[in-house]
């Protein structure tokens, strides 16, 4: 399951639509809100570089947030 | 399979984060007892399952029930206090549970503090909320809470002046009118009667607009 995980960088979904399915039991449950935590930090990085960006006037993809996949898994749990 | 005890743990811890504030008080509603049965907006409901709730919350409820009351409550104060905070400057809220009182059947918790206005804002975070703080009140007050008259107020005075400048948009009164009705159940019943009232009298509904909205008369259901 860590390996599985370790191998998704960068897909939230995915890796918490994994843990969902694969996870085992109540350890498996802390690699989740590892993940989720990640994505947060990630998603308050996208969003403050946007910002700098807006500021800037420069072009910025808009932060993509993997919120509902993450309590979606969750809730499968 | 995950722990699936510990999935409201998790959504509870969530809340505190805005980025997933909103999606995990949606779930959090999904887990709440007896929710698709009554409360949600839209649906017929009988206001007097609504008063034999909040008899029913005695201390001999179950735990699971309990603690998901319990959630929601915690949500509801969250989301309320968003209210006080201007809208270009979110507040990160946290919340701390001081204690459970099931003796009197009344659940006494929840304390908020700390802020952060450094967090990133959100201005449409208010209007964004407005359908799920309807059905977070509606399930809770289904669930036994009695609403804080002042917080209530305060919610729903930050709608009432979303709504005011759009009161021919039948899409944007719906939920002005859905939260109207909740009115008569917060803690002091004559403040939020006196404030439908009000409501009524300054923005002038037509008679069609208030056909689905039921009140409570002389202590029996509608």
């Amino acid at each position: 399951m860590r390996r599985i995980a370790r191998y998704l960088p960068g897909q939230a979904d995915w890796e918490s639509g994994v843990c969902a399915r694969e996870g085992r039991g109540p350890e498996d449950l802390g690699i989740l809100q590892a993940l989720i935590h990640a994505d947060i930090l990630r998603a308050r990085e996208e969003r403050e570089a946007a910002a700098r960006a807006r500021a800037a006037r420069q072009r910025h993809a808009n932060p993509e947030s993997c919120s509902s996949w993450n309590v979606r898994a969750v809730l499968n749990a | 399979m995950l722990d699936p005890d510990a999935a409201d743990t998790v959504l509870l811890e969530l809340l505190n984060e805005p980025e997933y504030e909103s999606v995990a008080a949606t779930a959090l509603l999904k887990l709440a007892p007896d929710r698709d049965d009554r409360a949600g907006i839209w649906k017929e409901k009988k206001l007097r399952e609504l008063w034999e709730a909040r008899v029913r919350l005695r201390p001999g409820v179950s735990t699971n029930h309990a603690g998901l009351v319990i959630l929601l409550y915690l949500q509801a104060e969250s989301l309320l206090s968003l209210t006080n905070a201007p809208l270009r400057k979110s507040r990160t809220v946290r919340v701390s549970i001081e204690g459970i009182d099931k003796g009197a059947g009344r659940i006494r918790c929840a304390r908020l503090y700390g802020s952060d206005p450094a967090r990133p804002s959100n201005p449409e975070r208010v209007t964004s909320w407005w359908w799920s703080s309807l059905e977070i009140l509606e399930t809770l007050l289904f669930n036994g809470i009695v609403l804080p008259s002042a917080e209530t107020l305060k919610w729903f005075n930050a709608i009432l002046e979303k709504v005011r400048p759009h009161r021919y948009d039948s899409q944007q009164v719906a939920p002005l009118l859905q939260a109207l009705c909740l009115l008569p159940f917060i803690d002091a019943p004559p403040v939020g009667i006196a404030k439908i009232g009000e409501v009524i009298a300054q923005l002038k509904f037509f008679a069609h607009q208030l056909r689905g909205v039921r009140f409570p008369r002389s202590g029996t259901a509608v």
